[in-house]
């Protein structure tokens, strides 16, 4: 009898969770105000003789980019993007060239660079020339057994943000059991480091929202973990499958607030897979090509203004039976104020805005592109900045 | 009349159940193989009709380098070897340590080499090392690799040769 009652108990929270989830994928309605647009403001070539790869570019005070020279591996090339001007070379140390694939770089000043890379359970630290500072592991941070939590930088739109004032590194570390775990809900995210001592000093953000709600549905990897900005005491946390942004108190953990960020466009995200999915790798890619999902929410500094991109649905396949590329996707980006108000919606077409190709500048965005360049040119860029939106 | 509408109905479900059963072709995982087949002809101009028996077996070169040592290590076992195995490389690879496997595998089977990964444009359900086993046009058999499953890979190969 017993049983049967508490089967019943978990059926009935299984249903409630499902219809919470259901309600959570639909956008909330929110007072918007069309004020401000997104255009283009100049092109930004700069020559040079290589050939340039990276995931996503790295701008270091609007004016230093670091990119990735892919014939020579372990090369990196650094840039002057206003006055269009290759800085110079430098070779990123044997020590991780010969273990890891790069991701991509936090910048705290020009000789002190975190590179983050596939190994996923590792923060490096470089010196100006390449050469290796320090590495932390999670295991560092007492974590043990390796993996069992996991840095999501190999994914290279995450990245961590370092307080040099107080030492303390701000990241997300993820259960390694992901995605499916039955009380994954429950385990923190969010991890505050010193990086002197290696000895954490908080852990906080459990998931929330479509991510707490989901239980052992799944979504596809990359788009499972949460997005991580830090602007002084406030950490905010959004998700690429979830229209609200939640913002923590990063001293305490405290959950202050949930806001609403989401484009007039896209009103609804589907419902995960069944876990059981997950061993079928094109099933969980079929729903990554179609699926509509947000980027990284951006913060603008010189112009006190946020802005979180939008990618729209688009159909699996292309008239020639291939996979759709996405070279052609939609992409809203919403403007929004401090307070996380919706103040703008500027839309891309064309694949203009391409996944995960966008820098965030104090003042607007840098979109990498190869659209309308020669190859002649390294760094094909297209500053945009905000203007107010003419009736 | 009810009772002959019940059976109709009855028969009517059978019937419908039947056919899913048989066209379910899940069983054998060859659900992606029309994108496998697609991705043959435009990548490497390879007509998969006109050839008699191949198993392909698709090596992520810049997946999980834990993953790919387990099947580079059971491609190149001494006693293990299938004529009928064609090896597909995708991706370029970055590590000297498995780079003279890398080579050994080519002296030992034919290859087709995928640097630019233009599989990810196909549907043919990659994404782990993949097996895929034709005959005379029809796919016999296709797996995604996991690594618990390398001995259950290696004995259906041997089986088939």
């Amino acid at each position: 009898m017993l049983i049967i009652v508490f089967g019943f108990i978990i059926s009935c929270n299984k249903e409630k969770n499902i219809t919470e989830l259901a309600g959570l994928l639909t956008a909330p309605n929110v007072d918007f105000r069309d004020s401000l647009d997104i255009i283009l403001n100049r092109e930004i070539r700069i020559k040079s003789d290589s050939n340039f790869t990276y995931l996503r570019p790295t701008i270091f005070r609007d004016t230093i980019l670091l990119a990735y020279v892919k014939e020579k591996e372990n090369i990196i090339s650094i840039f002057n993007l206003k006055t269009k001007s290759h800085v110079r070379d430098f070779e990123i140390s044997p020590l991780i060239h010969n273990r890891d694939k790069y991701s991509t770089f936090y910048i705290h000043n020009l000789d002190s660079i975190f590179l983050l890379t596939s190994n996923n359970t590792s923060i490096n630290l470089l010196n100006g020339n390449g050469g290796l500072i320090k590495s932390w592991s999670s295991f560092d941070l007492g974590i043990a057994p390796l993996n069992t939590y996991i840095f999501p930088y190999f994914l290279p739109q995450h990245t961590i943000y370092f307080n040099s004032k107080t030492n303390l590194v701000y990241a997300s570390l993820i259960p390694g059991y992901f995605p499916t775990s039955s009380n994954f809900e429950d385990v923190p995210q969010q991890v505050v480091f010193n990086l002197a001592s290696n000895i954490i000093k908080l852990k906080y953000g459990p998931p929330e929202g479509v991510m707490k709600m989901k239980g052992d549905l799944v979504f596809p990897g990359d788009l499972s973990f949460p997005y991580s900005l830090t602007i002084n005491e406030r950490t905010y946390i959004s998700y690429p499958l979830d229209h609200f942004v939640y913002i923590y108190n990063n001293e305490t953990g405290i959950l202050v607030e949930k806001k609403a960020a989401c484009s007039s466009e896209i009103k609804n995200f589907p419902f995960p897979l069944p876990s059981e999915m997950i061993k079928d790798s094109q099933a969980m890619w079929n729903f990554r090509v179609q699926t509509p999902f947000y980027e990284t929410l951006n913060y603008h500094s010189k112009v006190k203004l946020f802005t979180r991109a939008v990618h729209h649905p688009q159909e699996l396949k292309e008239m020639s039976g291939k996979l759709n590329t996405g070279k052609s996707r939609r992409t809203s980006v919403i403007i929004l104020d401090s307070t996380l108000q919706v103040i703008g919606e500027t839309v891309f077409n064309d694949g203009i805005y391409q996944i995960n190709g966008a820098v965030p500048l104090s003042d607007g965005l840098l979109l990498y592109s190869n659209k309308g360049f020669n190859n002649n040119y390294a760094i094909p860029s297209l500053k945009y900045e905000f203007v107010p939106k003419i009736d | 009349m009810n009772l002959c509408l019940r059976l109709i109905k009855s028969s009517l479900f059978l019937l419908i159940a039947t056919i899913l059963i048989c066209c379910d072709n899940s069983k054998s995982n060859c659900k992606y193989y029309d994108g496998f087949k697609l991705y043959l002809s435009q990548v490497y101009d390879l007509d998969i009709s006109a050839k008699d028996e191949r198993i392909f077996y698709v090596l992520p070169l810049e997946g999980c380098d834990e993953c790919l040592k387990i099947n580079l290590n059971l491609l190149l076992e001494r006693n293990f070897y299938s004529s009928k195995v064609t090896i597909i490389l995708t991706g370029r690879n970055f590590n000297d340590i498995i780079k003279g496997q890398i080579e050994e595998i080519k002296r030992k089977y034919p290859i087709l080499e995928d640097g630019k990964n233009l599989i990810h444009q196909f549907e043919t359900g990659f994404g782990k090392p993949l097996l895929v086993h034709v005959k005379n046009g029809d796919c016999l058999f296709a797996t995604s690799i996991a690594d618990s499953e390398i001995e259950s890979v290696k004995e259906y190969i041997l089986d088939n040769s």
